[in-house]
């Protein structure tokens, strides 16, 4: 048996051999098949099982406001969607839908009995309601998420900011002009999933997700765009304006600070307002600028060397007529005046014989020079350039009426730049209203640089233009914005419309403007505002625009700091302030704080900061405080002499006053 | 034979250690990919909710709502003259 199963080793050997050799071919033949033959096409099938291409929407930018305050942000809200054909019970069910959304049970019942797969219940509902419809369990309803425009501020800066449609594409303001900077870029992502559905993410597949669109920052500052549009509605609704605008610009830097129109509109709403009142007027809108046209001109006539300040000019009292034309103050008594005072008060005669005196190519230069029938370039939506007739189109007295802002047109923007220049010292500055654009990893992408564009009159002419302008405030046509502890700057304007159609002027529709700044030294801050047709009032620019400019700029400089000058009121530092009275003020010199050589010092003891201030104004010291609270201790004795004190230290703390006699008593009786 | 044999040995343990260790290698990518897209979902949540607290905020504190409840009770905007500037 054993010899048997010796000698048949080899044979079983053999076929085992054979048998292992035919399974080992058919293996490989196999392998090869599917690693080779079929290998392309089934590791094909194997990625579209494990793997998958995930969309990334990307989140849209936001917009911010110079200090970083959210002004337009995109945020995902819940809508609630149904697939009619999976929803069962639809009578109950519509009942319910009915009750937590809002919507009509007859409206429910309708979406239910269609025929589709997908419809919308509501396309935007609470958190709270999405949370009760989920709850209910309801099959074949769904919580959609959505990202949605939304701007918290609501009506704040809507015109400039524009809004948002439907696929998240900007339809108006700076969400469409910078529309490729904010959207972003969607993504698509390569990823591993499991059975479930899970993404995994490992070695070799990307992290990325979609770039997110970019930040923007704007040069606004919020709290001066609110005091702006809230004194700009409350003096165009008592003017019952047909529309205004207002900008408030830093005159050294170009940077608009506020932009405000009326009637204004909420974003968030857009739809709900006609398209009239999405029109951000202070860009796109051009008119003639009338009298606020008188300064430029002057200032060229200055730098041409065709008059002086008090260069003498007859001004006809009041009614002037040339080559077929008539002009008239509004005032019949400018006789014979200066150039200051035609200023001052506003002379169209004198305006109109300033002009005349340029060559028709010599005031088109200036116009020019100005910004003018330029474009400004401020990085805004719409940006008219006005209209300045070309040279060969003006008639013979067209220098006269131009010189008085008839028969030319100009933006709201240009004219800020021509009134920085004037308040900046001389130099044509680039209004700009984007700060900087931030990437959606933080990277700085652009950051906008002051930008002096030339320098076009000299600092002598530009010192005595702002005077003038400064007359004008003081005792002229525009003493409503008029400040006290300030020195405001301006002219007022009133230009008349002319009809389209017949190109002749309405005899009661006006343009009323004025445009000033702030202080006349060195100006911090410059302001225009335009008021179209007001009917109320008066239509005159310094009767109805120069009192939301006084408005706006006695909040705007409290807001922003800035100093007045008179007494030197300081906080006393830890380390003790060294004072002589010296402290530089806004108007860029040093106030000395004066002595009043006869005052006897009053009793401040349990006074606040407040009302010791306030008593102290009349002394005119230089007013060192420390603490807070009530005052229990005053350098100077009261009754005593104050002709030789420059300072006064004054104490405070928190807390019920006690007067010196019962704080000894409060001593004696603690020891 | 009996030469190769050890070396046989030490090499099908190598590939051994070495296969085990390829399979853990990958195994731990595979969690640390579970866990990443779970991190990652919290911290997508996070910034959701951050971004809208921030704009809730802002809703509230929005120049208009702050001037309207001020103006209830009793705030209006100093007049001129009334402020007195203090400074550090």
């Amino acid at each position: 048996m054993i010899r048997v199963w010796k000698t048949t080793l080899k044979l079983r050997m053999l076929i085992g051999f054979i048998v292992i050799l035919i399974f080992g071919g058919l293996l490989i033949s196999r392998a090869f098949d599917l690693q080779i033959i079929e290998g392309q096409r089934l590791k094909m099938l194997a990625r579209e099982q494990f793997r998958a291409n995930v969309y990334f929407t990307p989140e849209r930018g936001n917009i911010y406001s110079s200090n970083g305050s959210i002004l337009a942000a995109s945020v995902n809200v819940p809508g609630i969607a149904v697939d009619p054909l999976m929803v069962g019970h639809k009578l109950r069910n519509a009942e319910k839908l009915s009750k937590l959304t809002g919507i009509s049970y007859a409206k429910i019942i309708k979406i239910l009995n269609r025929r589709i797969q997908f419809a919308w219940i509501k396309k935007r509902v609470s958190g709270q309601t999405a949370k009760d419809v989920e709850k209910q369990g309801i099959g074949g309803v769904i919580i959609v998420k959505q990202p949605v425009r939304y701007y918290p501020n609501g009506t704040l800066l809507a015109h400039v900011l524009g809004f948002v449609g439907i696929n998240d594409n900007g339809l108006s303001g700076i969400e469409y002009k910078y529309n490729k900077f904010l959207k972003g870029n969607k993504r698509a992502l390569k990823v591993l999933h499991d059975g479930l559905g899970q993404y995994i993410f490992i070695r070799g597949f990307g992290l990325k997700k979609a770039t997110h669109g970019d930040n923007i920052y704007l040069t606004i500052n919020k709290q001066l765009q609110f005091i702006t549009q809230y004194y700009l509605d409350k003096e165009a609704k008592a003017a019952d304006s047909k529309g205004a605008f207002a900008i408030l610009m830093d005159p050294n830097t170009g940077a608009i600070l506020a932009m405000a129109d009326y009637p204004d509109f909420n974003p968030n709403y857009y739809w709900k307002y006609s398209a009239r009142y999405w029109r951000n007027r202070a860009v796109t809108d051009d008119f003639e600028p009338g009298s606020t046209m008188k300064p430029f001109v002057v200032a060229a006539a200055l730098s041409e060397g065709l008059v002086k300040p008090d260069t003498v000019i007859n001004c006809y009292h009041g009614i002037y007529s040339l080559d077929g034309i008539t002009v008239h103050d509004v005032e019949n008594w400018f006789g014979r005046f200066s150039v200051n005072q035609i200023v001052e008060y506003s002379s169209n005669v004198g305006e109109c014989r300033i002009g005349m005196k340029f060559k028709k190519s010599q005031l088109y230069n200036w116009f020019s020079l100005w910004g003018f029938g330029h474009t400004p370039h401020a990085g805004l939506l719409g940006e008219a350039k006005g209209i300045i007739r070309p040279l060969s189109k003006w008639s013979e007295v067209g220098p006269c009426e131009m010189a008085f802002g008839q028969g030319i047109s100009v933006t709201g923007l240009q004219e800020m730049a021509g009134l920085s220049a004037i308040a900046n010292g001389g130099r044509i500055i680039k209004p700009y209203i984007i700060k900087k654009i931030v990437n959606a990893y933080g990277k700085v992408i652009y950051k906008a640089k002051s930008k002096y564009l030339k320098r076009i009159i000299t600092s002598r002419i530009d010192k005595e233009v702002k005077y003038m302008m400064r007359l004008v405030v003081k005792g002229g046509t525009g003493q409503y914005s008029n400040l006290i502890d300030f020195k405001v700057s301006g002219k007022t304007g009133t230009g008349q419309i002319a009809d389209p159609k017949t190109g002749k002027y309405y005899k009661n529709r006006y343009t009323a403007s004025f445009m000033a700044f702030v202080p006349y030294k060195h100006p911090e801050l410059a302001m225009l505002v335009v008021q179209q047709e007001p009917s109320k009032i008066g239509y005159y620019g310094g009767a109805v625009s120069a009192p939301v400019v006084r408005s706006v700029f006695q909040n705007a400089l409290n807001i922003l700091n800035i100093y007045p000058g008179g007494n030197a009121y300081i906080k006393q530092s830890k380390t003790g302030a060294d004072l002589n009275g010296n402290l530089s003020t806004a108007s860029g010199g040093t106030e000395n704080a004066s002595i009043n050589d006869s005052g006897v010092m009053q009793d401040l003891k349990g006074d606040t900061i407040y009302q010791a201030l306030k008593i102290l104004k009349k002394y005119k010291f230089a007013v060192k405080i420390s603490g807070s609270g009530y005052l229990y201790y005053q350098s100077i004795k009261p009754g005593t002499n104050t002709g030789n004190e420059k300072v006064i230290v004054l104490k405070f703390r928190p807390g019920k006053y006690y007067a010196p006699a019962n704080l000894k008593i409060a001593k004696k009786n603690k020891k | 034979m009996s030469k190769i044999k050890p070396y046989f040995i030490v090499l099908v343990i190598i590939l051994t250690v070495l296969g085990i260790f390829y399979v853990w290698t990958t195994m731990e990518s595979i969690k640390l990919g579970y866990n990443i897209t779970k991190l990652n979902n919290i911290k997508s949540k996070l910034e959701h909710k951050h971004k809208e607290l921030l704009i809730k905020k802002t809703a509230l504190s929005s120049p208009s709502r702050i001037y309207g409840i001020a103006g209830k009770m009793g705030f209006i905007y100093p007049k001129e003259g009334e402020i007195i500037m203090v400074h550090d």
